[in-house]
């Protein structure tokens, strides 16, 4: 055994062995064993789900869009008196010509919302000391 | 066999699967069965690992890219399996792997589907007494006569490495011999 050296001798198998006839069931064997494919499905169900997510989806666009605009008008929505200024610096118009666009039961209805009653009349004009000026002049 | 493309894609048709894979099992069954078999040296756990691998081959084989053959994939999953095989078993039984080589090797005296003279048994013996990659390298070389290219592919080391790792194996193997 001095000179041994695989090279030179005849390969040496492993001297393993099967049970007789154990390649011919292994693959029966394996075969069993594999999960089987399932054929696919398409749920009903789920493609019903995602039409009632898009229903609910428009439903709520449907819904959110008016209040949406409604919100946002209110919003910009200006007090009376910054109207008023706006009005009276910004515009154009003369106070003639407002009076000219105002036909007679427009200034009955502004006399009507002026009205104030005679008590309150007599009163202010006891308490001014100039009434008697206004009077002579 | 055929173009391995469209080999792989009739193992994912549902309708021509089971043909196909039964091709498969007929075509590596035995060289899988050896290169398992010198791993875990009994028969009826290589019998299990080789059950396991199959299995496995056919549950990845649809994430199977293409990148290597499909020869080189399949010995890559066993074996990855049967290492793991062995690992495992050395774990439960309290001992090193190498221990558990030494053990198994000494059984196959008794086994009845080994069926070695002296000097199989010796080289049995040397093989496990070599280092884990150096036994996979031999048995690979030696006993399966795998490439070194394809050696290369299935266990992801250079060939150059391989071929030292065979070199150094034959040594160890020659001198154990010389002195047992």
């Amino acid at each position: 055994m001095n000179d041994f050296k695989l090279d030179n001798e005849p390969r040496i198998s492993s001297g393993f062995t099967t049970p007789d006839g154990y390649f011919d069931s292994f693959s029966e064997k394996v075969l069993a064993q594999l999960p089987q494919q399932e054929p696919k499905v398409i749920s009903i169900f789920s493609s019903k789900k995602t039409w009632y997510y898009a229903i609910a989806a428009v439903l709520v666009l449907m819904i959110s869009i008016p209040l949406y605009t409604r919100y946002a008008t209110n919003n910009e929505e200006v007090d009376d008196a910054t109207l008023e200024n706006y009005i009276a610096y910004h515009s154009t118009i003369s106070e003639d010509e407002i009076v000219d666009l105002l036909n007679q039961e427009d200034l009955d209805k502004m006399k009507m919302e002026l009205h104030v009653d005679d008590a309150a009349i007599e009163e202010t004009l006891k308490s001014n000391s100039n009434l008697e000026e206004y009077l002579i002049d | 066999m055929q173009d391995e493309k469209d080999f792989i894609q009739e193992l994912l048709n549902p309708k021509t699967q089971n043909s196909a894979f039964q091709k498969l099992l007929r075509e590596y069954q035995r060289p899988l069965y050896n290169h398992i078999r010198n791993i875990v040296l009994n028969h009826d756990d290589a019998d299990d690992v080789l059950q396991n691998t199959f299995i496995k081959v056919f549950k990845y084989l649809k994430d199977f890219k293409g990148d290597s053959k499909l020869f080189s994939w399949m010995y890559r999953i066993a074996t990855n399996e049967a290492i793991t095989f062995i690992n495992q078993k050395a774990k439960r039984n309290g001992t090193t792997s190498e221990a558990l080589q030494t053990k198994l090797v000494d059984n196959l005296k008794a086994d009845v589907y080994f069926d070695g003279n002296e000097i199989q048994f010796k080289l049995q013996k040397a093989i496990a007494a070599l280092p884990e990659k150096q036994q996979l390298v031999f048995k690979m070389k030696y006993y399966e006569e795998i490439k070194y290219e394809d050696m290369s592919e299935i266990l992801g080391t250079s060939v150059g490495a391989l071929k030292a790792s065979y070199h150094h194996a034959v040594k160890k193997i020659e001198e154990f011999v010389k002195n047992n």
